[in-house]
C-alpha cells in the first residue's frame, strides 16, 4: 500500500499545487474568473498543467546539473506556498448545489475508474513500448538524477519527450526504489484528470441529464481508452497526448485560452505527435486573439522551444521521417492505403464503439456552425491537421506500411478521440440550446 | 436514382453511408431535421448504449482476474511478468559489475530479453551479438552451458540462471 498511497500523495498534490500556481496567472493574464469553475476543473487542469510544469522543469535545471530530487524539494516548497495561497480555489465548494443526479454521476464514474485503477495495479509494466523503452528511460531517469543524452541514447525513441519518463522516475524517486508499481500510481492521475475534465464538461453542458450519462458511459465505454487507462495497451503516453488534447479543448470552449494554448503546448510535451497539434493552435490562437500574442509567445517558447533545442542540438531525429524514401516508392499508393486506414479505423465499432460515427455525423451536418465559431474553428483545424500528419507519417516512414500502420494506427487515433467526442456532446447541446432559444 | 443509391451501400459502408444521409438530410431539410435527428439518436443511440454495456460489462468482469494479484507485493507482481530477468539482470549481475561504464555483449537473446537487460544493467550499455568479441576487457553474459573459446580466455565473474558473467582475459 505505501508503494502506491505515498507517491500518490506527494505527486499529485505537487502537481495540483504548482499548476494551481500556474493557473492563476494564466487567467489572471486574461482577466477570467476561475472562481467560479468548479473543483473537478480546476484540480484536473492544475494536475494537468502542474505535471508538465514540475517535469520540465526538472528537465531545464537538469541541463545546468541540478539533480532531479533537489529540483523537486524546490517543488516541494513551491507546492505548500502554493496550497496555502489557494486553499480557497482549490477547496471552495461548487456555486451550483449537488443535486442528486450529479452525485450518481460521479458515483458511476468513481465505480469504473476504481475497475480501472485496480486492474492497472494488478500488474507491473508489460506491453513492447512499455518494456522497450518508456520503463527504462524511467529507470535511467531514476538512476542518473539527470538527464543523460547517453542515457536516452541507450534505448529505443531518444527523442521522445520527457513528462512520462520523468514521472515515473519521480515515484521512484519519492519511494526510493526502483518500482513500477509507483510510477503507475502516479500515472493514474492523468487518467483521473481527464474522466474529471470530460464528465465536468458534460455536466456544464446545456443538454439533457439522459444525454451527459450517454455521453460518459460511451467514453468510459471506448475499448482502447480503457486499454490505455488500465491495460497500458502500448506504452501510456499516447493517452496523455489524448487528454492534453482534450484539455485544452474545454478550457477553449470556456473561453480560457491561454490555459488551453499551455494545456495544448504540454501534448508535445507529452509525445513528439502533440507538436504538430500544438504548433497549429498556437499560431491560430495567436492570429486569433492579438491581445494574448506577447503570452502565446512566450508560453510557446517556455514550453515547446526548450525539448526541440535539445533533440535538435543532440541530434536525436525521429526515425519515422524519412522524406527520401519517397522517391523509391509508389507514394500515391502508399497515401491512398494510409487514408484507407484512417477510414477503416474510424469505424471499427469493437475499439471505438460509435464515438467517430456520431462524431463525424454532427461535424458534417453542422459544418456552417463550426465554419462561424472562432474557437470550434481552432480545435478543428488542429485535428485536422494532426489527422493528415499521420497520414503523411504513414506515407512516409521507411517501416514496412502495413504493420507499421497496424501496429500504431489505434494509438494515434486515441490521441484524436476523447476530444472528438468532447466536441460532439458539444455541438449536440448547442443546437439543443440554440432550438430552445427559437421556441 | 434509387438503385444508384443502393449502390453505394456496399462502396462506403453502412457507416459512412449513414454519415453521408444524414448530413446531406440535414443541410437541405431545415425542417424536417428535427424528426430525422430524433429517429437517428433513438436508434444509434440504442446500439451505442447496447455497445457500451457490453464493454462496461466485460470491464467488470475482469475484476475476478484483478483481485488475485491486487496486493500482492511489487516483487511477486513483477515475478509473474519478468521475474527471471529481474533476479537475474538486476539483482545479481548488476551488483557483481564493477563500478562505471561498460559495454555488455549478450549471446543470443530473444528481444524480450535484451530489453530487460538494458534497464537493469544500465548504465552499462547493452548489446546482442553472435559471439562476445574477443577482446581483453570486454564483458559479455553467455550461457552457463558454452564452452567456446572466449569462455576459455575469461574469468567467470558470476553464475546466475542458468547464464554466466564473463570478463575476457588480457590488459585493457
Amino acid at each position: 500500500m505505501f508503494e502506491v498511497f505515498f507517491p500518490i500523495a506527494i505527486m499529485w498534490l505537487m502537481y495540483i499545487g504548482v499548476g494551481v500556481l500556474a493557473f492563476q496567472f494564466l487567467q489572471t493574464r486574461e482577466k477570467i474568473k476561475v472562481v467560479s469553475e468548479s473543483p473537478a476543473y480546476i484540480w484536473s487542469v492544475s494536475f494537468l498543467i502542474g505535471a508538465g510544469i514540475v517535469t520540465l522543469g526538472e528537465f531545464v535545471l537538469s541541463l545546468i546539473k541540478v539533480p532531479f530530487w533537489i529540483s523537486l524539494c524546490g517543488f516541494g516548497a513551491i507546492t505548500l506556498y502554493s496550497l496555502f495561497l489557494y486553499r480557497h480555489t482549490l477547496c471552495s465548494p461548487t456555486r451550483k448545489p449537488q443535486t442528486i443526479f450529479t452525485t450518481l454521476f460521479w458515483v458511476g464514474t468513481a465505480i469504473m475508474m476504481f475497475f480501472f485503477f485496480t486492474r492497472s495495479m494488478s500488474r507491473v509494466t508489460y506491453t513492447w513500448d512499455s518494456i522497450a523503452f518508456w520503463t527504462p528511460k524511467m529507470f535511467a531517469l531514476w538512476s542518473d538524477q539527470t538527464v543523460h543524452l547517453e542515457g536516452l541514447r541507450n534505448f529505443n525513441h531518444p527523442e521522445y519527450p520527457l513528462l512520462l519518463p520523468l514521472t515515473g522516475a519521480n515515484a521512484f524517486t519519492v519511494v526510493g526504489e526502483y518500482n513500477e508499481v509507483s510510477a503507475k500510481a502516479v500515472i493514474f492521475g492523468f487518467s483521473l484528470a481527464l474522466f474529471l475534465l470530460i464528465g465536468n464538461a458534460l455536466l456544464t453542458q446545456k443538454s439533457s441529464k439522459l444525454k451527459k450519462v450517454f455521453w460518459m458511459v460511451l467514453f468510459l465505454s471506448i475499448f482502447i481508452v480503457r486499454e490505455h487507462v488500465a491495460g497500458e495497451y502500448v506504452g501510456t503516453a499516447d493517452i496523455f497526448v489524448g487528454t492534453y488534447f482534450v484539455a485544452g479543448t474545454i478550457a477553449l470552449l470556456k473561453k480560457h485560452r491561454l490555459i488551453a494554448l499551455v494545456l495544448w503546448l504540454f501534448a508535445a510535451w507529452s509525445k513528439s505527435e502533440g507538436l504538430v497539434f500544438a504548433g497549429v493552435t498556437t499560431f491560430l490562437l495567436f492570429l486569433s486573439y492579438p491581445s494574448l500574442r506577447k503570452w502565446i509567445v512566450l508560453s510557446f517558447a517556455a514550453i515547446a522551444v526548450p525539448w526541440q533545442l535539445f533533440t535538435k542540438l543532440s541530434g536525436l531525429g525521429s526515425q519515422y521521417f524519412a522524406f527520401g524514401s519517397l522517391y523509391a516508392r509508389p507514394w500515391i499508393e502508399y497515401a491512398v492505403y494510409s487514408v484507407h486506414a484512417f477510414r477503416e479505423e474510424f469505424r471499427n465499432l469493437q475499439k471505438w464503439n460509435l464515438v467517430f460515427f456520431f462524431f463525424l455525423a454532427q461535424s458534417f451536418a453542422t459544418i456552417k456552425r463550426i465554419a462561424q465559431h472562432k474557437e470550434l474553428r481552432i480545435i478543428y483545424a488542429g485535428l485536422t491537421v494532426q489527422l493528415l500528419s499521420y497520414m503523411v507519417i504513414f506515407t512516409i516512414a521507411p517501416e514496412e506500411q502495413a504493420s507499421f500502420i497496424a501496429a500504431a494506427i489505434s494509438r494515434l487515433t486515441l490521441h484524436l478521440a476523447p476530444t472528438a467526442l468532447v466536441i460532439t456532446a458539444y455541438l449536440f447541446s448547442q443546437e439543443f440550446h440554440a432550438k430552445h432559444q427559437k421556441t | 436514382m434509387m438503385h444508384k443509391l443502393a449502390a453505394l451501400v456496399p462502396l462506403l459502408g453502412w457507416f459512412y453511408f449513414t454519415i453521408g444521409g444524414y448530413a446531406i438530410f440535414s443541410w437541405i431539410t431545415k425542417d424536417k431535421f428535427s424528426f430525422m435527428k430524433r429517429v437517428f439518436f433513438v436508434v444509434f443511440g440504442l446500439y451505442a448504449t447496447m455497445l457500451s454495456f457490453q464493454s462496461l460489462r466485460s470491464e467488470v468482469m475482469l475484476y475476478k482476474e484483478t483481485r488475485k494479484t491486487l496486493f500482492d507485493t511489487f516483487y511477486q507482481k513483477i515475478s509473474y511478468e519478468a521475474g527471471t530477468y529481474y533476479d537475474m539482470y538486476y539483482h545479481a549481475f548488476r551488483l557483481a559489475m564493477p563500478n562505471g561504464k561498460y559495454v555488455i555483449h549478450l549471446e543470443d537473446v530473444p528481444t524480450r530479453e535484451l530489453h530487460y537487460a538494458r534497464m537493469y544493467l544500465y548504465p552499462d550499455s547493452v548489446f546482442i551479438v553472435d559471439h562476445v568479441p574477443a577482446v581483453a576487457g570486454n564483458f559479455g553474459i553467455v550461457r552457463e552451458s558454452t564452452k567456446s573459446a572466449i569462455v576459455k580466455q575469461s574469468d567467470t565473474i558470476l553464475i546466475y540462471g542458468g547464464k554466466q558473467l564473463i570478463r575476457v582475459k588480457g590488459a585493457q
